[in-house]
């Protein structure tokens, strides 16, 4: 249906979009995945018309652009207007409609999506997973052949994520995606095929299956574990505690584990942090091990010298007598430069 | 009663207690009882009235031509700095009618008639060029902002909407942009309504200088000074009016 | 965190819930710095605590230790099973008098 071949687009310089070529089937759901800045947002605009390319081609077939309709991360809806004429504005001076037509079909398309109850309100009035949705809904009236979403879900709190969810699981079998994400449970349920996005170019293309659970390239490799896993910074003592036991939170509930496991976790990290010098900086890694639920912590420091986990070199007696009785394993070594803390949760604590 | 009656009956009866208690002043003050007469009958003289109106029609005139060419003039450039076209009609275009603001209008007035058309060519033209243009530059800000204001993103929707740019800009943009322009955008055109009244520095009959021709002719300048001054004060409430219902109505959602 | 003092008959009742870490220790050792005076006896009612760090253990010991060096009494209460593992863990439940 169309086709990038070796496209090239910066911005200021910097290449974003770096020899990069994807064949989209009609019919089919593809996500196009990888981490934030990698691009994705770049390829669906230059897709949508709204980027010119710097050099390559965008083949579609049978010579004619078919229609193309586009979801915004940040929804932009029309703030002036309220959500009906949000969805007939379009219709009426694109397509030529009469204004009773227009609602016709604009009202249908809301009440598919469970919001023609408020086609009267003003985007302001509606929370971030309606307005999605109406957005959404707004880029349907057009009837487009194919849809660009761009991160739909990175706007939106869990009960919003659902609602937007529930639709774009529907739309999938109606309509050609393209949807671009660096969320890989949604990648997952939403997506026939995925495209790994790496430095502005595809490194691996494949079913859904394939990709996540056996990738080819390293670089998908890495990316599918930083994208996994947890990792923070932590740059002097006076760092964003509140910020990472959220980060803790979320990773806790992205594996299903419920508010105590979160707190158990969050209790390890906070007296292992108690543990080392953050002084000179420290990074944190936490990681499910397998299947088992088994989770790794890691902390990461670049100060060589005293043991960390030895009762008589330790900075924090009380801490390392928690950590002992929280934690399967807990060991520390030194890889060259770097002094790690490591720990080991079993499932069975987590539960 | 009609719907303007209602609403200039309060700021009418204002001005006529006001007007009374001042006549009374007058009255009083008198040293004899024909100089309180004089005001009465100067302000029911069919010559003053002739003056005075005929000092309005030329500033309605002046204002009502240097107001469209001060908002054709702005959209022009606006429109150009936009789209980045005609750079090379632009850029000059843009650092005069924006460096001109910094000379006093009557200065500006007496420039353009004194020296660029050397009192050659009728001054109610050359008033509506000078007051045009130096409101221009104003008016070209106020637009290029507040469109700069909706969010691009709104127009990147519209576009993937199918809609083409032009479109964007007529149905999504500008309805947003004349709502947050109209209180600034009205405080301009009332200062196109004062610059008229400078006028009168290049020799031509403006209301203001209707109320010296009076005085000349009576030697008294209460009468058309306060006959002046209400006709000032309706066209300002008008232009408020004016201004609110042309930009809602131009860009109404139908 | 929250803190609710309450007194009755004497006592004083200090009602926590939420968190008890690095970050919420420090208000709670503010708020127990005027409590602390001749013969006072002070309960912690950790209810709603359902949280502590080695930093909010910190400011319990001190508290008891306060409390014992003016002749007060000091009683913890209401610990839940996580909280209460906590204590287990680091001693604590053998030195505080616990209910």
């Amino acid at each position: 249906m169309i086709e990038l071949k070796h496209v090239y687009k910066s911005f200021d310089g910097c290449q974003v979009l770096n020899d990069l070529s994807l064949k989209l089937v009609e019919g089919e759901s593809v996500c196009l995945f990888g981490s934030i800045g990698c691009g994705k947002s770049t390829l669906l605009r230059c897709l949508a018309g709204l980027e010119q390319l710097d050099s390559g081609e965008i083949v579609f077939s049978g010579g004619e652009r078919p229609r193309i309709g586009m979801i915004f991360q940040q929804f932009n809806l029309f703030p002036f207007l309220t959500v009906l004429h949000n969805l007939t504005l379009a219709p009426k001076q694109v397509l030529g409609m009469s204004t009773a037509e227009a609602e016709r079909i604009a009202m249908a398309q809301l009440d598919s999506i469970g919001l023609a109850h408020k086609s009267h309100l003003f985007p302001h009035e509606l929370s971030a997973g309606q307005q999605q949705r109406v957005a959404i809904a707004r880029a349907l009236v057009m009837k487009p052949q194919i849809l660009l979403i761009d991160e739909p879900l990175s706007s939106l709190d869990p009960i919003s994520r659902g609602e937007v969810m529930d639709v774009l699981r529907k739309l999938k079998s109606e309509i050609t995606l393209v949807i671009s994400t660096h969320d890989i449970q949604a990648a997952s349920e939403l997506a026939d095929r995925i495209a790994i996005l790496d430095e502005g170019y595809i490194c691996e293309d494949g079913s859904v299956d394939e990709v996540l659970t056996s990738p080819r390239q390293e670089a998908t490799r890495r990316l599918l574990s930083y994208m996994r896993d947890l990792h923070y910074t932590i740059e002097s003592v006076q760092f964003d505690r509140p910020e990472l036991n959220s980060r803790i939170e979320q990773f806790c509930s992205r594996y299903g584990l419920n508010a105590k496991a979160s707190r158990y976790v969050q209790l390890v990290v906070e007296e292992s942090l108690n543990l080392v010098p953050l002084e000179g900086g420290a990074r944190l890694q936490l990681a499910k091990m397998n299947d088992d639920m088994r989770m790794m912590l890691d902390i990461v420091t670049d100060e060589a010298g005293v043991l960390y986990a030895d009762e008589s070199t330790c900075r924090d007696d009380l801490s390392l007598s928690i950590l002992r009785g929280l934690c399967d394993v807990l060991e520390e070594r030194v890889e060259g430069s770097m002094h790690i803390l490591h720990m080991e949760l079993s499932k069975a604590r987590l539960q | 009663m009609s719907y303007i009656a209602k609403r200039y009956r309060r700021p009418s009866i204002l001005f006529l207690v006001l007007l009374m208690m001042l006549c009374s002043c007058e009255y009083c003050m008198a040293a004899d009882a024909a100089e309180s007469s004089s005001f009465w009958s100067i302000l029911l003289s069919r010559d003053m009235w002739c003056v005075i109106l005929g000092g309005l029609k030329t500033t309605v005139i002046i204002f009502f031509f240097a107001i469209i060419e001060s908002l054709l003039v702005s959209s022009l450039l606006t429109y150009l700095a936009i789209t980045n076209k005609c750079q090379w009609f632009y850029k000059p275009m843009h650092w005069f009618v924006t460096t001109i603001r910094d000379i006093p209008s009557v200065a500006l007035m007496m420039l353009f008639y004194y020296v660029i058309f050397a009192g050659k060519v009728n001054g109610i033209i050359v008033t509506i060029i000078a007051a045009g243009l130096y409101t221009s530059g104003a008016i070209e800000g106020i637009f290029t902002r507040n469109i700069n204001k909706v969010g691009k993103g709104q127009i990147e929707a519209g576009r993937a909407l199918g809609m083409t740019t032009r479109q964007c800009y007529r149905y999504i943009v500008l309805p947003q942009a004349a709502k947050m322009m109209i209180p600034t955008l009205t405080d301009q055109v009332k200062i196109q309504l004062r610059i008229t009244s400078y006028a009168g520095y290049i020799a031509q009959t403006d209301l203001i200088r209707a109320v010296f021709d009076v005085q000349n002719i009576y030697s008294d300048m209460l009468a058309p000074l306060l006959v002046a001054s209400l006709f000032y004060l309706i066209m300002a409430k008008s232009i408020i009016r004016g201004v609110r219902v042309i930009t809602t109505k131009l860009f109404k959602y139908d | 965190m929250d803190i609710t003092i309450l007194e009755e008959g004497g006592t004083t009742i200090l009602h926590i819930a939420g968190r008890l870490d690095t970050v919420t220790s420090p208000e709670l050792e503010q708020t127990v710095k005027p409590l602390i005076d001749l013969g006072a006896v002070v309960v912690f009612d950790c209810e709603k605590m359902d949280y502590v760090s080695s930093s909010g253990l910190r400011v319990i010991l001190s508290t008891y230790k306060q409390l014992a060096a003016v002749g007060g009494k000091f009683t913890i209460r209401n610990l839940n099973k996580e909280v209460q593992s906590v204590f287990d863990l680091t001693g604590f439940s053998r030195l505080l008098n616990i209910e």
